[in-house]
């Protein structure tokens, strides 16, 4: 039956018109609210070349990270906390894809992950939630890493947005090439050991580089009297900056939010403000040990000492930037709906003649990291002692997320957030840079923490080290100073043949066929 | 009415190059230098930039090979040979604005000749600068003068040798004509090179 429409039906349905014109806004809205209750935000902060040695969260002597020491009060500290690889390629990539290094492939100076990697990542795994994904680093090798998983993160943003010098053109004249464009750009300007690729350009940037870098350093001069903090002596910036952007993301970004932020410091130059120079003349000396016949400096100990107070009054200028951070986040309410996740992506040597981290050496100084989260509203301290790896946060964060483990990851959830702390785990770190990516890994030094030993083997150095392991007790010897490979042979060989057939498997996916 | 006394027609130098007071473009068009001149001069600019960019790269080529597929390795080497393709032009376009702002005898007359020993001679101190990773944007003036004045020593004298010998230019022009087939290869490449970098970025 037909029935006409009334004009009380009429008038009716004009009152439900502005509701049907702002429904769309309400269920966008009403979906926001109830994600930002169902999900945390996440936080993840890297501070480059951290070595958890110089903690004084992890025992250091010398009050290095007294903001640090605040927050692990109402976190989950993690004792035994390795980096995938030894320098920032290998060491981040085995972060953001939750793969060991022999799989995902960055194991190169400027190294990226295997294409079938480059959609295996931490973003993606925050997409698939419904995460807003954000990003930012001072570090060249991470914004190569970072440009790769591109696709997967909301918001990117520039290495040049961030410092006071911008050198790159890479990203903005070749944005889709920027790995090849940016490699060469990268070795043929900085790394070259011929000189820069161009006769007469480089000449003229190097002019404007040097009048720009001169220019800015007497600007700061008072704060930063050592000369600004700098990556590759070519891109100057203020940490400040960094954190400052951090904190406004941190209040004002979609909810539910992913932040993946790598800062620099501590990495060299040492240039650190002016209130941490001096902070370190003490008398602290550290236990000296005999350089390593694959070290490829020989510094002496006095000379190491100077390295190690300049790399811990950086480590401090780290840590209270950290503070100002954490001190916000608290001071918001931030934390209570927030994961703050904090690590770095290799440490430092700063003995056995060694100063650096570009060394076929894996020492605890260089292996470690400090690996330190907060839950949202957490109280109080926790702390873990059995061996975990960079590729264990990818699958964590995914089960924090409420989303599957990926079955191409290669790391477990972390003890305390879901996961177990269990004996008998191998953790690996690497060193292969050497190699190929298309090939077997032949040339490498491989560590293998498991339960209280340590396994450090070196292959295809030639001589000694063309097929040689130390073994150390972590526990009874955690300077690493007395090698147990002689005086304990069935130990050693059974991990040594552990590590080896680990790697033999690695490799056997890359044999020619 | 005081009738206008007729022009002089005496052949100075800047009327026997063909200059007038009525036509200032006309002026402008003879300063440039002739097509033939300006290929010379390229090929004078090519020939120290090319070799030096491929040095160069040959150097880096060992880290690329073991990490790049192979068309990511043509890649690295498209960039390099692309920014030595505009190098030259650039320095080709200094030379010809030096052409046409300086007194024609003292330059346009003796393009191809001059240029070729200013960018020839500037490339040995550049390429020696650039191997030593010498940072002379941060010398004092104390540091800058000495080899800034052996710089000039060294354009100055066969700078001098050409105005005084006129037999020189036909030297330096019967070189240039030598190397030109090889320079056209690495002009070649310079643009295939452009080309593979256009496409990688589409």
């Amino acid at each position: 039956m037909h029935r006409s429409l009334s004009r009380r039906d009429f008038l009716k349905l004009s009152a439900m018109l502005p509701v049907v014109g702002f429904a769309p806004a309400l269920v966008k809205e009403s979906g926001r609210f109830f994600a930002q209750t169902a999900l945390p935000n996440i936080l993840f902060l890297v501070f480059d070349t951290l070595s958890a040695k110089h903690m004084s969260t992890y025992g250091y002597p010398r009050a290095t990270t007294p903001n640090l020491d605040r927050f692990a009060r109402n976190a989950i500290v993690y004792h035994g906390h390795y980096s995938g690889g030894s320098f920032t390629s290998p060491g981040t990539a085995a972060i953001l894809t939750g793969s060991h290094v022999w799989s995902q492939r960055a194991f190169n100076f400027q190294g990226t992950v295997a294409p079938e990697f480059e959609r295996r990542n931490m973003f993606r795994i925050f997409e698939t939630a419904g995460y807003y994904r954000v990003s930012y680093t001072h570090n060249w090798l991470v914004a190569q890493l970072l440009n790769q998983f591109r696709p997967d993160i909301t918001y990117w943003k520039p290495v040049r947005d961030l410092c006071l010098t911008d050198t790159e053109i890479s990203d903005w004249l070749f944005p889709n090439d920027h790995d090849v464009a940016f490699s060469v750009e990268r070795t043929m300007a900085l790394h070259n050991p011929s000189g820069a690729g161009s006769l007469f350009l480089s000449m003229l940037d190097q002019v404007f580089q040097t009048n720009n870098k001169k220019r800015l350093s007497e600007k700061f001069a008072t704060l930063f009297p050592r000369g600004l903090p700098t990556n590759e002596e070519t891109t100057l910036f203020i940490l400040e900056d960094a954190i400052d952007w951090i904190l406004k993301q941190a209040s004002q970004a979609q909810r539910p939010f992913f932040g993946y932020f790598h800062l620099l410091p501590p990495h060299e130059p040492y240039n650190t403000r002016r209130e941490f120079i001096g902070r370190f003349d003490d008398d602290y000396i550290e236990i000296p040990k005999p350089i390593h016949p694959l070290s490829t400096t020989s510094f002496d100990e006095p000379q190491e000492r100077i390295f190690r107070k300049h790399y811990d009054e950086m480590v401090a200028y780290a840590d209270a930037e950290f503070g100002r951070l954490y001190d916000y986040l608290l001071k918001q309410g931030i934390l209570e709906n927030t994961y703050l996740i904090f690590t770095s992506d290799h440490g430092q040597m700063l003995e056995r003649g060694t100063r650096g981290h570009l060394n076929r050496l894996l020492y605890e100084a260089i292996t470690k990291v400090p690996l330190i989260i907060s839950t949202p509203g957490q109280k109080e301290r926790v702390d873990v002692l059995s061996p975990t790896g960079s590729t264990d946060i990818l699958p964590t964060l995914a089960h924090l997320a409420g989303q599957p483990i990926p079955s191409w990851c290669e790391g477990r959830i972390l003890p305390m957030l879901g996961g177990e702390a269990t004996t008998g785990r191998s953790v690996f770190t690497i060193d292969a840079k050497s190699n190929a990516k298309h090939s077997p890994i032949t040339e490498a030094s491989v560590s293998m923490v498991k339960d209280q030993y340590k396994l450090i083997q070196y292959l295809g150095y030639g001589g000694k080290y063309d097929d040689s392991s130390e073994l150390y007790n972590l526990k009874n010897d955690p300077e690493e100073l007395e090698d147990l490979s002689a005086s304990n042979p069935p130990l050693a060989a059974d991990l040594r043949h552990e590590l080896l057939a680990k790697l033999k498997s690695a490799n056997d996916s890359y044999r020619p066929v | 009415m005081e009738a206008k006394s007729p022009v002089k027609d005496e052949a100075t130098p800047a009327r026997k190059a063909g200059l007038t007071r009525r036509a200032p473009l006309a002026n402008l068009a003879v300063r440039f230098p002739s097509r033939s001149e300006t290929l010379s001069v390229l090929v004078a600019c090519s020939l120290p930039v090319f070799p030096w960019a491929i040095f160069t790269y040959l150097y880096a080529f060992p880290g690329f090979i073991v990490r790049l597929s192979v068309w990511d390795i043509i890649g690295t080497a498209s960039y390099p040979l692309a920014f030595a393709l505009l190098e030259s032009l650039f320095l080709l376009l200094l030379f010809v604005i030096l052409s046409v702002i300086l007194p024609i005898h003292l330059y346009k007359d003796h393009f191809v000749a001059l240029s070729t020993v200013i960018v020839i001679i500037s490339s040995m101190w550049m390429a020696r600068a650039n191997y030593l990773r010498i940072d002379f944007a941060g010398w004092d003036a104390a540091q800058t003068l000495p080899p800034l004045i052996l710089y000039a020593l060294s354009i100055a004298i066969p700078i001098a040798v050409i105005f005084r010998f006129a037999e020189i230019e036909k030297v330096i022009q019967a070189a240039l004509d030598r190397v030109a087939l090889l320079v056209y290869a690495y002009l070649g490449l310079g643009l295939c090179a452009v080309v593979i970098v256009l496409i990688r970025n589409l």
